[in-house]
């Protein structure tokens, strides 16, 4: 499944002209509508807009209906967020509930205001 | 489990990236593992063994892998492709009189005699490969013997090991023990066998070669003589293809007798010298697997059993691959006879096919009791339809905006010829299993949307005052649930907008194209559909939106953890907010505690349900609760 807001879409395809080096892609794979599914869909958006707002990507892949999506990655569990760009590949798996961590794994940017 | 501080992308230079990327996967699998510890995950993915991956899910968020693997009665841990330790349980730091913190980290050579082996993976899928002896070295330098599996958790360029221990020591002992009255019972068996070579034609199954029924029976009561005296397990595994009779059917006897040879052949690769394989009938073979530990030998050789039958050896056609069923029966101490424990095993393979078969089941005393007991459970419910005598309480719906009732929940209710009244949990089971779902929702439908007439068509809000009736995925199957609705409609007046049908997710799951069909004509009828159970997981996200839902009702196991403190109570608000964000109404079930309503509240949550307010109560007490100030 692939899950965009069409509003942020709009923003990153607006970024993207301006800078097209600082593009993130995200993958979230979840597994079915569980708990743990809603609270890593919720803790990705919330981290995206708040550190990559307008330069990013996210798309949420459901393991329970596209199995095959494991086939083409390196997912191990779910709930797993994969930054494929920029490269190299990083993955983190887990719900996402610490935003350092998160931070840290996808080699995002730190903010000042990045909660410890 | 500590997670040293890695920086992977700082100040790397170009000629240490290699290093730097190896650093980087080391954090990505230290992270993983913290991941699993924390309860962080609900699914994993495991390689099938060449050709795939399966995910393999655990059915419910609460039940974290870490419970899981701490549930195991084996020691386990995962190993790095250098051999590290990266995760271990409790139950292995107790085998090695260590701690989990000592172990994670350390190289599982350590604590393996002789050094660790190459595992042997080829042999199936998650954790059935091939098992090995090993003696471990605890912190004393004692040694333990332990049989040891292994199985891959693959991730490219990043291969982990998941590797179990079941402890030896016990039957190591006992065979020490028993060796020598053993010595003597063999040379007995031994001179059977040689008597039993002689009579082979009479004794074996012209087909396959296996032993016959009677052969099985000889065998089988000698086990259990000789498990008198040693205090072994004897197992009994009934083995029935699920679906030979098609194979017959469509393809011939001849195709059919193939299959037969095929599995035989399978099935006494499979087993130990000691272990008897039998065709008794058809498609029925029985394993007997004497001598064995625990019960749970018994369900390990089931799992083997299954996986290889379904396994195709040379992948070309779909023809060589079986699923089967197994029921499994096990006699400690030399308890039963033969025929006891052949109609227990073939009991619990009828149960391992009522759950949809390609799995086993173990045999328990209550299972026969319950059997017989469902029988007369569901003679009962008949009667008591015939009778009209299925009646309908209503639990009060709030709106947690207003403190106003909002609807009621309709349950089912059966009254007994003495009066007596019964929950659903009482017979709702027997009604699923049966199919007299079918029946008893359409009554207790009729009743509910004639007895909502009577109430005033709008609540205290002003909002149009609901019935919801829960639905079963039988009544979809049924095919005439939409044309029920309408008839209901009409013959009572009811406006569609003031019903509510509520689907449990195993209703929509693999989502027939017909129940979409369905749905969607129910909804253009007017009345409401929505989603019991939300938030376990047993739903995908595409199928939620693909359906006309208007409300979801949140799992009460989720409202449970309100107020506990656990990280449990998270996914409450992250399970409000999915509701909110595919546009859905949320509903709160089983709130018992004005703190569980006070953050609901907060969270947004839109109704609520539960002891708190109101017990479900028979329809003569509605108006009262109508009448009732705001909660």
């Amino acid at each position: 499944m692939t899950s965009r807001n069409d509003a942020t879409l709009k923003q990153f395809e607006q970024a993207i002209a301006e800078t097209d080096d600082a593009k993130y892609e995200l993958t979230l794979f979840v597994s079915g509508a569980s708990g743990l599914s809603a609270r890593a869909i919720a803790n990705a958006k919330q981290l995206c807009e708040l550190y990559l707002k307008g330069r990013y990507e996210l798309s949420v892949v459901d393991l329970r209906e596209d199995p095959g999506a494991v086939l083409s990655s390196r997912v191990l569990a779910a709930p797993t967020l994969i930054r494929s760009r920029p490269l190299p590949v990083r993955l983190l798996v887990g719900d996402l509930s610490s935003t350092a961590r998160v931070l840290r794994a996808l080699e995002l940017p730190i903010a000042d205001d990045a909660p410890a | 489990m500590s997670t040293p501080h890695v920086d992977a992308a700082a100040g790397a230079e170009p000629a240490a990236l290699t290093l730097a990327e190896t650093v980087a996967r080391l954090a990505e699998a230290e992270d993983t593992l913290r991941a699993i510890g924390a309860g962080e995950v609900d699914a994993f993915v495991v390689s099938d063994g060449g050709t795939g991956r399966r995910v393999f899910t655990l059915s419910t968020a609460d039940r974290t892998y870490r419970r899981f693997v701490e549930s195991m009665r084996d020691g386990a841990a995962t190993i790095s492709s250098s051999g590290l330790i990266l995760f271990a349980n409790q139950r292995l730091a107790a085998l090695l009189s260590s701690s989990v913190e000592t172990l994670v980290g350390s190289p599982l050579a350590m604590f393996v005699a002789g050094g660790v082996p190459e595992w042997d993976m080829t042999h199936g899928p998650g954790g059935l490969g091939a098992t090995v002896e090993l003696d471990l070295v605890d912190s004393s330098g004692a040694t333990v013997p332990v049989l040891a599996g292994a199985s891959p958790l693959e991730g490219d360029g990043n291969d982990l090991t998941c590797v179990t221990f079941a402890d030896l020591s016990v039957q190591k002992a006992q065979e020490r023990e028993i060796a020598r009255s053993e010595a003597q019972a063999e040379r007995m068996v031994e001179l059977q066998d040689a008597e039993t070579a002689l009579t082979e034609q009479a004794t074996h199954d012209a087909l396959t070669g296996l032993a016959n029924r009677g052969l099985l029976f000889d065998r089988t009561n000698q086990a259990l003589f000789h498990a008198k005296r040693s205090g072994l397990c004897t197992a009994l595994l009934f083995v029935d293809l699920d679906e030979f009779k098609q194979v017959n059917d469509t393809r011939g006897h001849a195709a059919g007798d193939a299959v037969l040879q095929t599995v035989a052949n399978r099935l006494a690769a499979l087993l130990r010298p000691m272990d008897t394989v039998a065709r008794i009938g058809g498609d029925e073979f029985v394993v007997l697997a004497p001598d064995i530990a625990s019960e749970l030998d018994a369900i390990h050789l089931s799992e083997r059993i299954i996986t290889e039958l379904f396994r195709r050896p040379d992948r070309t056609a779909d023809d060589d691959r079986f699923a089967a069923s197994i029921g499994i029966t096990v006699s400690g101490g030399g308890r039963g006879t033969a025929d006891i424990l052949l109609h227990e095993a073939d009991t619990a393979m009828y149960q391992a096919k009522a759950l949809g078969g390609g799995r086993a089941e173990v045999f328990d005393a209550a299972l026969g009791r319950q059997i017989r007991e469902r029988s007369a459970a569901q003679r009962m419910l008949q009667t008591a339809l015939d009778e009209s005598r299925i009646s309908v309480h209503y639990q009060p719906i709030l709106d947690l905006a207003t403190g106003s009732v909002a609807g009621f929940e309709a349950l089912a209710r059966m009254t007994g010829r003495d009066g007596s009244i019964e929950l659903p949990a009482a017979f709702i089971p027997v009604a699923e299993d049966s199919g007299l779902v079918v029946q008893l929702g359409a009554q207790v439908l009729a009743i509910a949307c004639q007895q909502a007439c009577g109430w005033p068509a709008t609540g205290r809000g002003g909002h149009a005052l609901t019935a919801a009736v829960n639905v079963s995925p039988r009544q979809f199957a049924s095919g005439d649930l939409t044309m029920l609705l309408r008839e209901m409609l009409e013959q009572t007046g009811m406006d569609p907008a003031r019903l509510q049908l509520e689907l449990t997710e195993t209703a929509i799951v693999g989502l027939q194209p017909d129940v979409l069909e369905q749905l969607a004509l129910i909804a253009d009828l007017g009345v409401q559909i929505g989603l019991d159970d939300f938030g376990t997981g047993t739903a995908s996200l595409t199928h939620l939106r693909r359906l006309p839902l208007t409300f979801v009702k949140l799992d009460q196991t989720f409202i449970a953890e309100i107020g506990t403190g656990t990280s449990e109570e998270g996914v409450v608000s992250a399970v409000v907010d999915l509701a909110a964000n595919l546009g859905l109404r949320s509903i709160a079930e089983g709130v018992e505690t004005s703190a569980q309503l006070a953050r609901l509240r907060s969270l947004g949550c839109d109704q609520a349900q539960g002891y708190l307010f109101a017990r479900p109560m028979p329809p003569g007490d509605v108006p009262a609760a109508l009448a009732r100030p705001a909660w």
